[in-house]
């Protein structure tokens, strides 16, 4: 099957006229109203919560996004303001079953409800899908992201596929299945995976799920070349470039913020200096793969007019 | 009416040394509109008050002092100030940025520019506490080095006032001689030591209550928290250089393979481990000890078995240890406290070792230098000899021996002996350790720095070998010339504003605009900020121009232009140079041989 895949070309390909183009048309208080304000470690204190909470506010993000045992506390935070708040279900792995999640999902929603006390419409929930079950059952997929809908009661559900886990084939067929469900939001990663947001999968969850669902992209965005980069894959129409239809996860807003600034000077030098198409091509990336998606992705590498740049490593 | 409404005291005090007379002058708002402060109000100054071709270490010369809109106002970095004078190791215009608290003692007098003219018939040091200026007699402190000269004045003045004195090298003219102030921060390159030696001025003393006036303080204080949330938050000024100061930089610039070592003859230094960020805190780290207000605090106290001091910075541990070859961590922290005792260029004196050590091996110096080395050092000069580097180090602060010659720098020593090409420096000015075959852009930005061969005017390694704000290809030749500009020109209102370097690891161009204009009280965006820098940056290109440099000036040593690396992650790249320079003069609006177009001076309000 891989050997019939097509040989498309990543994100280097893309024009760098259009890209100039939607750089000017961006500032960093556009770019920050993507940002999901994020830390999902283990060690995380009310300290880095109340930093979270306070860049998102000053600065206007889209939401501060943390595990759901901290919505006894998130919620009071972000109180009085538009910030939203988002959890993750059954992170980073999605293992659990589709009931567990479900509890998990009802009982964050109702703990922050009650704190916040502003009613509906402040909650995100990121679920990530059990990507096993998938592989082999793609209706169970379709299941457990609709009980996960049901569960948030009204609030938006983002979609978790791993697709570092994903053959393109498969990415292709879980964003159709996503986009055949109740909820908001497809995200390409936890952040944790082989690799994060490669522009090449936010494109093709774009093209699958249509206009009038979310795209979010996650994983390895600290600087403003990256997410202009991402947002070009994912919401390259003006319609598109709304917090209700394309987000950012990061745990780096303000690097963002920041070299947005920059980006805006001198926009067509960094763009032409930031070429590295190893960088952003997912195929590059094979370390952490399994090996039957590593193979598929060597074989990409080796038909690739870049191939020098991955030869040369070390930029 | 006046337009600016902070920032500045709008005073300048002129003191002559000619006859000890000196004047409080009104400085015009125009000028600190066009040119905001510190090296760019210094260089404005000096274009305008200097003629062409003036001895640097003649009476003509001016010496200035000078501090910005930011400094006293308790933003993150600002105690800074800058010095400007025409340099006599480059001929070119001079200029340094400071950290320490001098800056902020300086603004308190309630003077934002001192000019120091003439030359004194007796050694001196000027004294301003508050508004009281006062001319004294440093004949009792002539000779002694930095750190004694600084304690004997701090108990003969005011115990916390700022001090920015010179030690046996300025006095002794050496062209690479610093002005030190709190002991250990240089004004170091380009040998302003000298200036300063060659009016036998010691020392100047600050101190004062003023405060620096602000536009609307609220207003303000909401763009200083901004800058400090970025600058307290960016990974390399959070926790890179809190944790192990510049010296992080070791370990990466040798892994792009572009770590000069054995005076640019090789990339990649194999005992770069021994000089590494973590090397340096495990074994010599004492504490940290930050510039005024600073919540990066790169700066460290350090201390071996026999000696305490402050430093080393990245810089040095490369000139006096790659660079010479030297992986003895303990002996380079000593060759960095001579030079900050005896008053010099760290890495100007590192370079000029290393350039003497190839000499030496190659056997271009002729017998009696050769016998005078080994009267010094006890053998002849290689690469590698830690003691050397200690011993000379010293010599040059003493002006004796083998040092004496090492005090002229590299350009002066390989050229009187002959072989020109061992000298590793631009205009004179021995370059820095980051080797331009691995970094293509910052090749662009060392060539055309006005005060020659220094990384700090243009630190485009922050995105071609830092990733910040971006990782950008470091081969890559496209888009390099503006970026160099575009680095060059907020370099330059950095240094004007006056703020430290590494606060652009931080923020950009927007958000230096942003504080500087609501300090100020006045519109201003990045754009209008760049076009200042831009401004500052073509009035030192045409001092320079007046100064008889061109084109030819704007250029690399032939080893580096010509002699690709053969080893490591840098190997086999050649720079495109011409193509570089050529885009390089085109972006700026400066014709074919690098003088600004008619237009570009008119654009820029300069004709």
């Amino acid at each position: 099957m891989a050997k019939t895949e097509p040989n498309r070309t990543p994100l280097v390909e893309f024009s760098a006229d259009k890209m100039k183009e939607l750089v000017r048309n961006f500032t960093p208080e556009k770019i920050t109203a993507f940002l999901d304000v994020t830390d999902l470690n283990a060690d995380t204190q009310s300290p880095k919560l109340n930093k979270m909470a306070d860049w998102a506010t000053t600065f206007g993000c889209a939401s501060v996004c943390v595990n759901p045992v901290e919505a006894d506390k998130l919620p009071a935070l972000l109180k009085g303001t538009n910030v939203k708040e988002c959890y993750v279900i059954d992170f980073p792995l999605g293992k659990m079953d589709i009931e567990m999640k479900a509890v998990l999902a009802t009982h964050t929603v109702k703990k922050s409800r009650e704190l916040r006390g502003e009613g509906k419409g402040f909650i995100d929930l990121d679920m990530v899908i059990n990507v096993g079950r998938f592989k082999k059952d793609p209706e169970y997929t379709l299941e457990e992201i609709n009980a996960i809908c049901d569960a948030a009661d009204g609030e938006h559900v983002k979609v978790i596929v791993r697709s570092a886990e994903l053959t393109e084939k498969e990415l292709y067929k879980v964003s159709e299945i996503v986009a055949s469900s109740r909820a908001h939001f497809i995200k390409n990663s936890t952040g944790m995976d082989g690799y994060g947001a490669m522009p090449d999968h936010i494109r093709i969850m774009r093209e699958v799920v249509g206009n009038s669902m979310g795209v979010k992209a996650a994983g390895g965005i600290s600087d403003a070349m990256t997410a202009m980069r991402l947002i070009y894959a994912g919401a390259p129409e003006e319609s598109l470039q709304t917090p209700e239809l394309f987000r950012l996860g990061t745990s780096k807003p303000l690097t963002i913020i920041t070299s947005m600034g920059w980006l805006r000077h001198n926009t067509d030098d960094w763009l032409d200096a930031g070429i590295i198409p190893c960088t952003i091509c997912p195929f590059h990336h094979t370390g952490k793969l399994r090996v039957e998606i590593r193979e598929a992705s060597n074989r990409r590498c080796q038909n690739c007019k870049f191939k020098e740049y991955r030869k040369h490593k070390e930029f | 009416m006046k337009a600016i409404k902070g920032g500045y005291f709008g005073r300048l005090l002129r003191v002559n040394l000619d006859d000890f007379t000196f004047n409080s002058e009104e400085i015009p708002e125009k000028l600190l509109i066009d040119f905001i402060g510190g090296r760019g109000l210094g260089s404005k100054i000096l274009f305008d008050e200097l003629p062409a071709n003036a001895e640097p270490l003649g009476p003509e010369n001016k010496l200035i002092f000078a501090t910005g809109p930011l400094t006293g106002i308790n933003a993150p970095t600002t105690s800074r100030f800058a010095v400007v004078a025409k340099s006599p190791l480059t001929g070119t215009i001079g200029g340094c940025s400071s950290g320490g608290h001098f800056g902020i003692d300086l603004k308190s007098t309630g003077y934002d520019v001192l000019v120091v003219e003439g030359i004194a018939k007796i050694p001196c040091y000027i004294c301003i506490i508050d508004n009281n200026v006062e001319i004294r007699d440093a004949s009792g402190l002539w000779g002694k080095n930095t750190h004694e000269t600084t304690d004997a004045l701090l108990s003969e003045t005011d115990s916390k006032a700022g001090i920015a004195c010179i030690g046996p090298s300025g006095e002794n003219e050496q062209l690479i001689a610093a002005i030190m102030n709190e002991k250990n921060h240089a004004a170091g390159r380009g040998g302003l030591g000298a200036v300063m030696g060659s009016k036998k001025l010691k020392a100047v003393v600050v101190s004062g209550n003023n405060k620096t006036p602000v536009g609307d303080k609220d207003i303000v204080d909401r763009a200083i928290k901004q800058w400090r949330i970025f600058v307290g938050e960016a990974p390399l000024t959070k926790d890179v250089l809190k944790e192990y100061g510049t010296p992080a930089l070791v370990n990466t610039i040798n892994h792009d393979g572009s770590f000069p070592s054995y005076n640019f003859q090789e990339g990649v230094f194999n005992d770069a481990e021994s000089l590494s960020g973590e090397t340096f805190k495990e074994l010599y780290f004492v504490k940290r000890q930050p510039c005024a207000g600073c919540p990066i605090a790169c700066a460290r106290l350090t201390a071996t078995p026999e000696r305490e001091g402050k430093g080393p910075e990245f810089e040095t541990i490369w000139s006096f240890g790659a660079s010479c070859g030297v992986n003895d961590l303990e002996k380079i922290i000593h060759a960095n406290y001579n030079c900050n005792e005896y008053g010099f260029d760290t890495i100007s004196a590192g370079n000029t070792v290393a350039c003497a050590m190839e000499m030496s091996e190659k056997g271009y110096f002729p017998e009696p230098v050769m016998q005078q080395i080994r009267e010094d050092i006890g053998r002849d000069l290689k690469f590698g000899d830690a003691g050397a580097i200690v011993k000379l180090s010293e010599l040059i602060g003493k002006n004796e021996g083998f040092g004496k010659e090492l005090g002229l720098g590299s350009s002066r020593l390989a050229e009187k002996y002959g072989h020109p090409e061992v000298a590793m420096h631009v205009k004179g000015l021995e370059l820095p350790a980051y080797d331009p075959r691995g970094f293509h852009g910052m090749s662009l930005t060392l060539a055309t720095n006005n005060r020659g061969g220094c990384h700090l005017r243009s630190y485009l390694v922050s995105t071609e070998a830092l990733s910040t704000p971006f990782p950008i290809n470091r081969f890559e030749k496209k888009g390099k010339a503006g970026l160099a500009k575009l680095y060059q020109d907020l370099t330059t209102t950095i240094d004007s504003m006056v703020a430290c370097l590494f606060t652009s690891f931080a923020l950009n161009p927007d958000l230096y605009a942003k504080l500087v204009g609501t300090v100020m009280g006045i519109e201003m965006d990045g754009n209008d900020l760049l076009k200042t820098g831009e401004r500052i940056w073509t009035i030192e290109r045409l001092f320079n121009l007046r100064e008889g440099k061109s084109r030819k000036d704007d250029t690399l040593p032939d080893r580096v232009l010509n002699q690709p690396f053969t080893s490591g992650l840098s190997k086999g790249y050649k720079i495109e140079f011409d193509e570089l320079l050529d885009e390089y003069y085109h972006v700026r609006g400066w014709n074919n041989e690098g003088v600004p177009e008619k237009e570009k001076l008119e654009e820029l309000d300069l004709v």
